[in-house]
């Protein structure tokens, strides 16, 4: 890898109660790249997904941010690191309005941010700057978000992760609900975060996707790490066959 | 019904209910009804429940219930006027203990329902059998009546600007809860937890603690509704709050048929509070019995929590 490594998982494992959801593994992104994460339903993709995030914790192993092993890893550190996600549930509160949902957690506030007063019309303002910028156009900004398309919100959780990741953006099957004229918008955001220095990580299901952007591919089978793949080597052929675990013979 | 139609009727519905209801019985009762006294007698009566209501919304926003607000409310009338009659506080220090007392009760269903996991119905229930344990262990059930302090009774049937001072105390404390549920950071946070907890979580919301606060936000505010039933009825009734629990829950319900359709909202509250008190007020001057008024409560309730589940299959099915 030529680029400064970002994150760093070493040794990271996860088991709930009896079951075993992700083996020791290591894992490493870098700055400027997009890493993409393939597997079936159940190989671990999510809670690999969430560890990385910190919306779990690893049982076992290390993590590292730029080289330095990091002790205290959850949401709130992650999100000052310049972490952000795009789950696959788009984590999105229905009943708040879209400019809500992009600065939840993080508002504004008057005062230079000294006082706990909602500053609204300077999110108002950014959030409309970050909706055009990724070309998301609205008809009614406060709207709750719950009575927007599923294109729509599935737009606004990818405008959140971006205006507010700085360094490391996580995405879990980000385009699932959107066209092919918006998904194809998507993967050109998602490469100019590539483009900006930004390391990038994709969950997602469509090979066809992750064979046009990514520059490496692992992939998850059963909670294992079977496989790493790079550049020209990444195709359908070999990533199905480790998503499956079987050889293209096999396959009645 | 077109799209836009639907979101009128459903932000504007409790509102038209009011309006109807208030039309209904001014045609009823034009020269009883219809009269400025009657007026304020509907806003000063609607004072204590409206107070306990909003606590009850303020927890109903985070995603929770809070059964105690009944039996809280009850226990800080009876403390408020015995600290004063009995241990001769002065007005302020009665009312800060009072509102320590509930604090502590707020607190407690608080940390039982985020900490040890108790569902908030049974854990806020059991503390408001505590507050219920604790009233008759200060007051033996018996009314605490005698000398207070001047500025009680100004409270409880004074006026100010020609306003009555309670009606001024609860519309006050509507804009202030309103402005803290819009306006500030720990507002949306809460918006945020009782919409999607788990949305909340991801966006590092400190999910247990607003739950909390709520609880004791919750308790406080029934203690003040406890206080202003002691003010106005010159008198500790150990039983003056209980009552007030249906109504709030009722208020809240109804409540979420206005401002912001499915959602609990302190505007939404003022009108349920309202619907409740001129319903009562309305029948009271049509002479109707006492049973009506439960009738009318309970119905009410009824169709509060049923209109509330109605727009949120609405909202969901368009």
């Amino acid at each position: 890898m030529s680029e400064p490594s970002l994150l760093q998982l070493s040794g990271v494992s996860k088991h709930f109660g009896g079951v075993i959801a992700l083996r020791p593994l290591d894992l490493e992104v870098a700055q400027g790249e997009i890493l993409a994460i393939a597997g079936s339903n159940g190989a671990g993709k999510s809670t690999l997904l969430r560890i990385m995030c910190g919306a779990e914790s690893s049982d076992t192993g290390r993590i590292l941010f730029e080289g330095i092993e990091k002790h205290h890893w959850d949401i709130a550190s992650t999100r000052k690191l310049g972490i952000e996600v795009v789950h696959q549930g788009l984590a999105l509160v229905g009943q708040l309005s879209p400019i809500e949902n992009l600065f939840l957690g993080r508002e504004f506030t008057l005062g230079s941010d000294r006082t706990p007063f909602l500053a609204h019309r300077r999110m108002e303002r950014r959030g409309q700057d970050l909706l055009r910028e990724v070309g998301v156009r609205l008809k009614n900004i406060h709207e709750k978000t719950e009575d927007l398309s599923g294109g729509q919100r599935q737009a606004i959780a990818i405008v959140r992760a971006i205006g507010w990741g700085k360094r490391l953006v996580i995405l879990d099957e980000p385009t699932a609900a959107l066209g092919i004229a918006e998904s194809a918008h998507v993967n050109d955001v998602i490469r100019s975060l590539r483009e900006r220095g930004l390391g990038v990580v994709l969950v997602s299901h469509r090979l066809d996707q992750i064979i046009e952007l990514a520059d490496r591919a692992v992939v998850l089978r059963n909670g294992v790490l079977v496989g790493h793949l790079e550049g020209s080597a990444i195709k359908a052929g070999p990533l199905a066959e480790l998503i499956t675990g079987e050889h293209a013979g096999q396959v009645a | 019904m077109s799209d836009r139609a639907f979101k009128l009727v459903l932000s504007w519905g409790s509102g038209i209910v009011l309006v109807a209801l208030v039309g209904a019985f001014v045609i009823a009762a034009p020269t009883t009804f219809a009269t400025p006294d009657n007026a304020r007698n509907i806003l000063s009566q609607a004072a204590p429940g409206a107070l306990v209501a909003f606590g009850e919304t303020i927890a109903l926003i985070v995603g929770e219930f809070d059964i105690s607000v009944g039996y809280v409310a009850s226990l800080c009338g009876v403390l408020f006027t015995g600290f004063m009659v009995n241990q001769h506080f002065g007005f302020t220090e009665a009312v800060l203990l009072t509102l320590a007392v509930a604090g502590s009760l707020g607190l407690i269903s608080g940390l039982v329902v985020t900490r040890l996991g108790v569902n908030a119905l049974v854990g806020t229930l059991g503390v408001g059998i505590m507050a219920l344990g604790l009233n008759y262990l200060y007051g033996g059930g018996a009314t605490i009546a005698g000398p207070t302090p001047n500025i009680v009774s100004q409270i409880g049937y004074g006026r100010s600007f020609g306003i009555p001072n309670v009606v001024l105390i609860w519309l006050a404390l509507a804009v202030v809860l309103w402005l803290f549920s819009e306006g500030t950071v720990t507002g949306i946070h809460s918006r945020a937890v009782g919409g999607n907890q788990q949305s909340a979580r991801l966006a590092s919301i400190k999910v247990r603690q607003l739950k909390t606060l709520a609880f004791v936000m919750s308790a406080l505010l029934a203690a003040c509704g406890g206080m202003l039933i002691s003010a106005q009825l010159g008198s500790g009734e150990p039983t003056a709050g209980d009552g007030y629990l249906l109504d709030a829950f009722a208020a809240g319900f109804l409540g979420s048929g206005f401002y912001r359709a499915g959602e609990f909202s302190i505007p939404g509250t003022v009108v349920g509070v309202l619907i409740l008190q001129v319903g009562y007020t309305g029948l009271a001057v049509l002479g109707q019995p006492t049973a009506l008024r439960y009738l009318f409560e309970g119905l009410i309730l009824i169709f509060a929590l049923a209109l509330s589940s109605v727009v949120r299959r609405m909202r969901a099915s368009r």
